[in-house]
């Protein structure tokens, strides 16, 4: 387990590559973001995107993907209060290949919850030609390593 | 077709109904946020939640979802640039049925692009009770009118 004391400020590390699916752009925005530039190219076609691209919300998704299971070991997160600044900067199309570059800005014990710290991190989702296509900060509540209730 | 011209600073609308099930949260949290309060019903029990919670991004994607339904589907959106912030403020949990409260804060034409024009909203999810679990400060692009009608190239 990562825990607050294991990650230290400027930490910058990057995690991935996750391959875009056209199957799961469409299985998820079918789901959640049903609209046609989501759906297939010939809706695409006349729009910003050109062609199929994923659903904003799928590529934070898919970023999370990367920030939850691309270290190590597993993060000891408690969750998280919300993100900022969340910016969909390039459309991501299928068959793209997604990495995420996270860097620890700032860390702080919990006033209220002595057992966890929050860690503020700076996220990248960046593409194979090194374009950033989404970013935003979030902050992370990580258990402490000697509190043994999550051990 | 809803444009741009058709929203309106100060206005309030409230729509959506959805069921959130265990299924569904256990689903997207092995998919793509895989805590152990996401996906595993009992491992949840000994989390500061004492059970199963919801994926912040799952509430964000249900959210999309009644957006679309009930907003976007009959407009001429053209995507969103992003949210200055979303804020999760209560947990959601299998059993709840959550829906949308929709604020037009402020609107502009683009100058790069005058045939799309910005519209800023204050998002609140809201649950059966009518408590507020999460809150989105997002942007959306839309058509003008007049730009479809040829009126602007």
């Amino acid at each position: 387990m990562i825990h607050y004391e294991d990650l230290e400020i400027d930490q910058c590390d990057t995690f991935g590559t996750i391959t875009v699916d056209a199957d799961e752009v469409v299985e998820f925005a079918r789901r959640y973001d049903p609209q046609r530039f989501h759906l297939s190219d010939e809706g695409a076609r006349d729009t910003y995107f050109g062609r199929l691209a994923a659903s904003g919300w799928h590529t934070a998704a898919m970023t999370m993907k990367l920030m939850m299971t691309g270290r190590e070991a597993q993060l000891a997160s408690l969750g998280s209060p919300g993100l900022e600044d969340l910016r969909w900067r390039r459309p991501v199309y299928p068959e793209d290949l997604l990495r995420a570059r996270v860097t620890v800005t700032d860390k702080r014990l919990s006033r209220s919850r002595p057992e966890m710290g929050l860690v503020h991190f700076r996220v990248e989702t960046i593409n194979q030609d090194d374009v950033v296509v989404m970013s935003f900060t979030t902050v992370s509540m990580l258990a402490r390593r000697d509190n043994q209730a999550l051990a | 077709m809803r444009y741009w011209e058709d929203f309106e600073t100060g206005a309030v609308a409230c729509y959506g109904a959805y069921h959130v099930t265990e299924d569904e949260i256990v689903t997207f949290g092995r998919a793509y946020d895989p805590l152990p309060f996401h996906i595993d019903p009992e491992a949840a029990k000994a989390s500061p939640y004492g059970r199963l919670t919801a994926p912040g991004l799952l509430i964000c994607a249900i959210f999309m979802r009644m957006l679309v339904d009930n907003v976007l589907a009959d407009a001429a959106s053209m995507g969103s640039p992003g949210c200055d912030a979303v804020t999760w403020r209560l947990p959601v949990c299998a059993g709840d049925t959550l829906s949308v409260r929709q604020e037009t804060l402020s609107m502009r034409v683009l100058e790069s692009r005058p045939e799309l024009g910005l519209v800023s909203n204050r998002f609140q999810v809201l649950n059966q009770t009518g408590e507020i679990v999460c809150e989105i400060m997002s942007k959306g692009l839309f058509g003008r009118r007049e730009a479809s009608a040829g009126a602007v190239s």
